[in-house]
């Protein structure tokens, strides 16, 4: 056995790896577990939560007695309501092709448009448009060629907190990104709820020289920012419901006849997500099968139905439409009815009972 | 000095949130090690962190120190995430490098001193799981080996040990991508 130095090169340069944690993240948990939590966490989370909701509030006051906006839907809807967030401002036209992507050419009427910058940051990324019923929140986002919007740190709160839902993505051919949460917002009061949509990093494709005379990334992940605003929950559901079951751009569907005498089977669809949707890993955090009573009768761990299909071998054109379907099994368990539980990082949950004959 | 570090230095906190914020930075260097992406590791952070503010009305300091909890916190999140072996594995893969002739391989201490995070990261991610979890443990969470072998299961001895045939493995990597042909 050779022992090593403690503080040879390599270890004193492992020992200065940056600490720098990504922006947002401590604040971020502390909302995720405000929100989870109904009971309170103490007294200084809720000073700690007050806080993290008061910053925000306070530039978006400040944005809001300095500057004139206005907010239009793009027909004749209605206004918004009030500003305890930042207002809406004037925003352009939706291309065609953006509700087109968004599948609300049908409701166009009802897009509230925006024209709205990250809070803070240098990253040219603007909230477009958005929109929500009794079975969705969809919002577009508008962002130079260089930035890609990736799903996995996006998270959305309402009057209500956290919002707990599927999120799907996809590039409209104008290259804006569509966002869209399978659930509907939660206003306090009236049919008006305050959003917040965190995007904790961007990847910025921008190549970066290293300092040793090359460009050796060919893309950087960047801190990025928050958009504040106000948006309309209309009253009922005028399309279709969205996969309940849909994370990250990836649909699960449990189909019965996959239950052989020894196997559970679990099949997952890509549903023409982006390309990061696919480079993502969007099962990390598992799925398990639940016994009636709450408790984790068998585990499935993470990674068991990642996406691995390598980024180099995906075009923008075949991104949309590849037939890319992930299968994982368990062992199968006794008779009797169950709950499919989903865990997805950021604190979302996913629950589907099924029976095992 | 990063924010939060002087907190976690003085190892006391006021509630949940200062432990969070003071944390927060080495639980994500952690994450990146033991993790196959950053988006990944972010998660994973996130996470412990959340289950650890919303344990830490339960925590009692007369039963060890606020950072030590915090730790077993994030090494079973991570452990539930399958990112950290179990135990079980880990001794089968302890017995199967037992078997095998360790050397020291040189490195230039000018090449890996230019390093990025990122390819140190990166090659650190490319260990066996057990090298991984240690050279984490050790540098990314930044715990004495006493720590990291009770993490593990073994000793503070066997950490160590664990630890330099994890850093040979880890110099291994750097001889296979040449980092020595990188332009000055």
């Amino acid at each position: 056995m050779t022992s090593l130095p403690e503080k040879d090169a390599l270890t004193a340069r492992l020992s200065r790896i940056s600490a720098e944690p990504p922006p947002l993240l401590a604040n971020r948990a502390l909302m995720t577990a405000s929100a989870q939590h109904k009971k309170p966490t103490g007294h200084g989370v809720r000073l700690a939560y007050a806080a993290v909701l008061a910053f925000p509030l306070l530039i978006a006051a400040v944005v809001f007695v300095g500057v004139t906006r206005e907010s239009h839907r793009i027909g004749p809807g209605s206004q918004p309501g009030g500003a305890t967030t930042a207002t809406p401002s004037r925003g352009k036209s939706i291309p065609p092709e953006d509700l087109i992507a968004a599948h609300l050419e049908n409701v166009k009427d009802l897009v509230t448009r925006y024209d709205q910058p990250l809070s803070h940051g240098t990253i040219d990324a603007r909230l477009i448009g958005g929109y929500s019923d009794a079975a969705r929140t969809v919002l577009i986002l508008r962002h130079g060629p260089e930035v890609t919007v990736q799903t996995n740190p996006l998270t959305l709160y309402d009057d209500a907190g956290f919002v707990n839902a599927g999120l799907g993505a996809t590039s409209a051919p104008t290259g804006d990104q569509i966002v869209v949460f399978d659930a509907p917002l939660r206003p306090r009061t009236g049919s008006t709820s305050g959003v917040r949509l965190l995007l904790s990093t961007l990847q910025n494709s921008t190549p970066i020289p290293n300092g040793q005379g090359g460009s050796s990334y060919g893309s950087t992940l960047t801190p990025a920012g928050e958009f504040d605003f106000r948006l309309d929950v209309q009253p009922s559901q005028t399309l279709h419901t969205p996969a309940p079951t849909q994370l990250n751009g990836a649909s699960f569907t449990f189909d019965p006849a996959a239950l052989t005498p020894n196997a559970i089977v679990v099949t997952m669809h890509e549903v023409g997500a982006s390309i990061d949707d696919l480079y993502a890993n969007p099962a990390t955090d598992g799925v398990s099968l639940r016994l009636p009573d709450g408790s984790t009768g068998i585990v499935l761990g993470g990674g068991g139905l990642a996406l691995d299909a390598p980024k180099s071998q995906l075009g923008p054109g075949t991104a949309r439409s590849l037939p890319y379907k992930g299968v994982s099994s368990w062992v199968r368990a006794g008779a009797g009815r169950y709950t499919l539980h989903f865990q997805w990082g950021g604190g979302r949950v996913f629950d589907r009972d099924i029976l095992v004959p | 000095m990063i924010r939060g570090e002087v907190k976690a230095r003085r190892r006391t906190y006021l509630d949940a949130a200062e432990l969070c914020e003071a944390h927060a930075g080495v639980v994500y260097r952690f994450a990146r090690m033991v993790s196959v992406s950053d988006s990944d590791a972010e998660d994973l952070a996130h996470d412990a962190l959340v289950k650890a503010i919303r344990a830490y009305e339960r925590f009692d300091p007369q039963r060890g120190d606020a950072p030590r909890w915090l730790w077993r916190i994030v090494v079973n999140t991570a452990r539930d995430r399958n990112r950290i072996a179990t135990r079980r594995h880990l001794a089968w893969e302890r017995l199967r490098d037992w078997t095998r002739a360790e050397a020291v391989v040189p490195v230039e201490d000018v090449a890996v001193a230019r390093l990025e995070d990122a390819e140190l990261i990166a090659a650190v991610r490319r260990l066996p799981a057990r090298s991984r979890v240690v050279i984490a443990l050790r540098y990314g969470a930044d715990l004495d080996f006493e720590t990291v072998g009770s993490e593990l299961g073994i000793s503070a001895a066997g950490a160590r040990m664990a630890h330099g045939r994890a850093l040979n493995q880890l110099r291994l990597e750097f001889r296979k991508g040449d980092i020595h042909d990188q332009p000055a």
